[in-house]
């Protein structure tokens, strides 16, 4: 009796359609990201399945934003993507903050240059247009005087003090790093090894250049920062992540450069990351310190601000008591002034 | 509740009731659950993606999804099983549970153990990456247990209603 049930091909064909109702249940509540918006492409880890649907036409400028010192010669890029028949492009400038556009004669290449800038270049915007309806913009500074220039590739264990950050929600990791003379992006890079603390699902670091303080008062108002970094994550797990962001220091507070443009991942190939021009005071977001108040501008880049210094931030993702290695190369911030 | 779908279904007099073709009640139940299905998948589509028209969905998006996935895979479950109280109970409500425990999952009072446990016990096996990402990057709310419980719930009503004997014309 029993073994005939067993036998009954009707069974069997319920009990596949039953499984695949179950796996592709399942599938359904993972796929969908719980409620974080799903996975991003830039964001999909090798090895998963994270197909999303088809992108719209669109079309990028690259760099988006560009910091010059007068009598430099700046150039744009576009960049298409999923824009079918042929690819026309008009570049348009603006001097009024992007309210009105002028069509630049004769600008209808792929790449944009501009002689040599002058002062009467800051604040420019150009726009690109492909076709009726895409468009992209580019911004740019321009300084009369040279960036001051703070950069790190050898990484002295003693130009550094690192910190984990740890708060309510997500206590801190705990964190080692080592200067190794060979691995970097060339030569010597730092190394930091993040354990994830109990209890969480995330470890935060923040790194100070000790070599890297500007004062306003006496080198002048800031304008503009710009910042690069090569970063690279050393285990190739899919489970794991890291990102990095510039970091500032002024007046006991801790600011991160994440509002204006979304952190990067790093990959497992030294890549520069969290490159970022033209950052304003308005870019960056407090991550540590006492609360800012009405009347106070945070961070200050004004000639009466507080000496200011500088570093990175990392904030690795993983399971609690995982050791996430990372490392960071050719660190290097540049402030203009007015 | 089962009272008034009872009446609903309610044989006149002259009539007996028959069960629904066991292939018309399969069919019922997976083109109901298609077609909930596909209004949780246009949420994502339009108000998760950010088509070019913007939301459409507006605060429902937010938990419309996890209630019409309760719904539709209760309803797939049951057309999978066949007839029966149990089955279809059984169904509504091991779809409630699977959904609520991934919910509960992403809350950060259980997410770290939740994902150490996965991790340790399936180590990178492939499915492991999107799950822990599921519950690690996942984000906990309150609406989206209501709402599965309310699909949940709106499918065994759908049942039962579905599977009430239907009428016909008595045979002289």
């Amino acid at each position: 009796m029993h073994r005939a049930s067993l036998l009954d091909p009707a069974r069997w064909a319920r009990g596949i359609v039953l499984t695949g109702v179950v796996v592709l249940g399942l599938a359904g509540i993972v796929g969908s990201g719980g409620g974080s918006g799903g996975f991003v492409a830039g964001d999909c880890p090798p090895g998963d399945n994270c197909s999303a649907p088809p992108a719209p036409a669109s079309v990028q400028v690259e760099p988006r934003f560009v910091t010059a010192l007068v009598g430099t010669s700046v150039s744009w890029t576009a960049t298409t993507a999923n824009v079918a028949g042929n690819v026309t492009y008009q570049w348009s400038r603006s001097s009024d903050g992007g309210a009105t556009y002028v069509e630049i004669p004769g600008a209808t290449g792929r790449t944009l240059t501009l002689p040599p800038v002058n002062l009467a270049d800051d604040g420019a915007t150009v726009r690109v247009s492909v076709g009726a309806s895409l468009h992209a913009i580019g911004h740019l500074v321009v300084s009369g005087t040279p960036g001051v220039v703070f950069q790190d590739g050898e990484f002295a264990a003693a130009d550094w003090t690192t910190t984990p950050f740890g708060n309510a929600d997500s206590p801190a990791p705990q964190d080692v790093e080592q200067t190794l003379a060979t691995g970097g992006n060339p030569g010597a890079f730092r190394k930091m090894v993040t354990t994830i603390a109990p209890q969480s699902g995330s470890g935060r670091v923040t790194s100070v250049s000790l070599a890297s303080t500007y004062d306003p008062a006496t080198q002048g108002a800031v304008n503009v920062i710009d910042y690069a970094e090569d970063g690279v994550a050393l285990q190739s797990s899919t489970l794991m992540g890291t990102y990095s962001a510039m970091l500032l220091e002024q007046s006991g507070r801790q600011y991160i450069a994440t509002t204006r443009d979304p952190l990067d991942l790093l990959t497992t190939h030294w890549s520069a990351v969290s490159s970022r021009s033209s950052l304003r005071a308005r870019d960056f977001s407090l991550i540590a310190g006492p609360a800012c108040g009405a009347a106070e501008s945070c961070p200050d880049f004004s000639a009466t601000a507080a000496p200011m210094r500088f570093g990175y931030w990392r904030d690795v993702t993983g399971v609690q008591g995982d050791a996430i290695a990372h490392g960071i190369d050719n660190w290097k911030v540049t402030v203009w002034r007015r | 509740m089962r009272d008034v779908l009872g009446m609903m279904a309610a044989v006149p007099a002259g009539r007996r009731a028959a069960d629904r073709p066991a292939w018309q009640r399969e069919m019922l139940l997976v083109a109901i659950g298609c077609a909930a299905l596909s209004t949780g998948v246009l949420v994502y589509v339009t108000d998760r993606h950010g088509i070019p028209t913007g939301p459409v969905f507006g605060a429902l998006g937010q938990w419309w999804p996890s209630g019409v996935h309760a719904l539709a895979f209760s309803l797939f479950t049951a057309a999978a099983l066949g007839r029966g109280a149990a089955r279809r109970r059984g169904a509504c409500a091991a779809w409630c549970a699977i959904n609520l425990a991934f919910e509960v999952g992403q809350h950060a009072v259980f997410k770290p153990h939740w994902a150490a446990a996965l991790h340790a016990a399936a180590g990178d096996w492939p499915v492991t990456g999107p799950v822990l990402r599921y519950l690690l990057a996942g984000t906990f709310d309150v609406g989206d247990l209501l709402a599965i419980v309310l699909g949940a719930l709106a499918a065994g009503l759908l049942l039962e209603f579905l599977d009430q004997p239907i009428p016909r014309h008595a045979s002289r």
